[in-house]
């Protein structure tokens, strides 16, 4: 990673990490059972178009971590799954939510972040 | 008078909401008051359409009942969310061991979505073809020829934070339709109000079919 790229993936510290402005409290737990914990940027609400062709706002958080700041990255054939835990809201001192990483994917081709699409996980009976 | 297809298809709404007891909620079907307990998967619905219908033409077919070949449209959707041991993975004091086990134990949104649709269309099938609801709830000989001739279901896509499957059942049936002609609609009662007042307005002698046509008939 050269010039501009390079010099993006350094402000990611600022950009995508700092708790004082967009970085979220994040906790990735892998296959393996490591706690990862990392400050990231979390999108709570996504734009789907449904089966009729309109467009509406589902619950679908995305998560966006910087990938030089994890141990070990989350990979698609990764098995079982990774669990993600993130605030159940925006608000400071919410409740961690925990999810199941339903796809990881790097973001920007080598921009040096990964992002994490994630399902609801319940407790089973 | 309705027609019998519209009379079946409500019999079959309350029949399914009826014999729900918890696994699933019948969209359109106005349950009992029941316990939180009872409902705790909402997440599996099932919505009954009318589809098509066939009429053959028979001799008397202009006068008598009419032959009506029903196809309902039952339409089944559940939403899952990934299932497993989620004390563990909140467990701040849980070791990696426990953890990995925990992960590995847990069953996947879209594997979980297919069998439970599965079993809803287990439920919906047996409920629909049981022996007992050969007349779906009605009186013995108001429907005949019930059969579900097809199911079919779609894969797994992500919604939300959930994964959602959909199926179709198709429900065929045949009733006899009374040709009982159209009935109009009801009239307006501000109408007969105006009507009413233009009459008393008028003086003695006056015809009071002077008021407009519309007017006079109280409605259309």
């Amino acid at each position: 990673m050269t010039g501009l790229r390079a010099q993006a993936e350094a402000y990611l510290e600022q950009t995508l990490e700092d708790p004082n402005l967009f970085g979220m409290e994040i906790e990735l737990i892998s296959p393996e059972g490591e706690r990862i914990q990392v400050y990231g940027q979390v999108i709570y609400k996504s734009m789907v178009t449904n089966d009729l062709g309109l467009e509406t706002v589902v619950n679908k958080p995305v998560v966006t971590v910087r990938a030089s700041s994890l141990s070990r990255v989350p990979l698609p054939t990764d098995s079982p799954r990774w669990a993600c835990r993130i605030p159940e809201s925006p608000q400071a001192g919410a409740d961690l939510k925990t999810y199941i990483v339903e796809t990881p994917e790097e973001g920007g081709g080598s921009l040096g972040i990964i992002r994490l699409y994630l399902t609801l996980a319940e407790q089973s009976s | 008078m309705t027609m019998e297809f519209r009379t079946v298809k409500t019999a079959v709404v309350n029949l399914l909401g009826a014999a729900a007891a918890g696994r699933f909620r019948v969209v359109g079907y106005k349950p009992r008051a029941m316990a939180p307990e009872e409902a705790n998967d909402t997440r599996r619905t099932v919505q009954v359409f009318y589809a098509s219908g066939d009429f053959p033409r028979s001799g008397g077919g202009s006068l008598g009942p009419v032959l009506h070949n029903c196809t309902l449209k039952i339409d089944l959707a559940v939403a899952c969310a990934a299932k497993g041991d989620l004390s563990v993975l909140e467990d701040e004091t849980a070791t990696a061991v426990q953890l990995a086990a925990a992960l590995d134990g847990f069953q996947e949104s879209a594997d979980l979505a297919d069998s439970t649709m599965d079993a809803l269309i287990d439920a919906v099938y047996q409920i629909l073809m049981d022996g007992e609801n050969v007349d779906l709830g009605l009186t013995a000989g108001d429907v005949s020829n019930r059969w579900i001739a097809r199911v079919t279901k779609e894969g797994p896509s992500p919604r939300g934070e959930f994964v959602m499957m959909n199926g179709e059942m198709d429900l065929s049936f045949r009733v006899a339709e009374e040709l009982a002609g159209d009935e109009g609609t009801p009239a307006d009662p501000t109408l007969g109000a105006v009507y009413t007042e233009i009459e008393t307005s008028i003086p003695d002698g006056s015809s009071a079919d002077t008021a407009p046509a519309a007017l006079r008939g109280g409605g259309i």
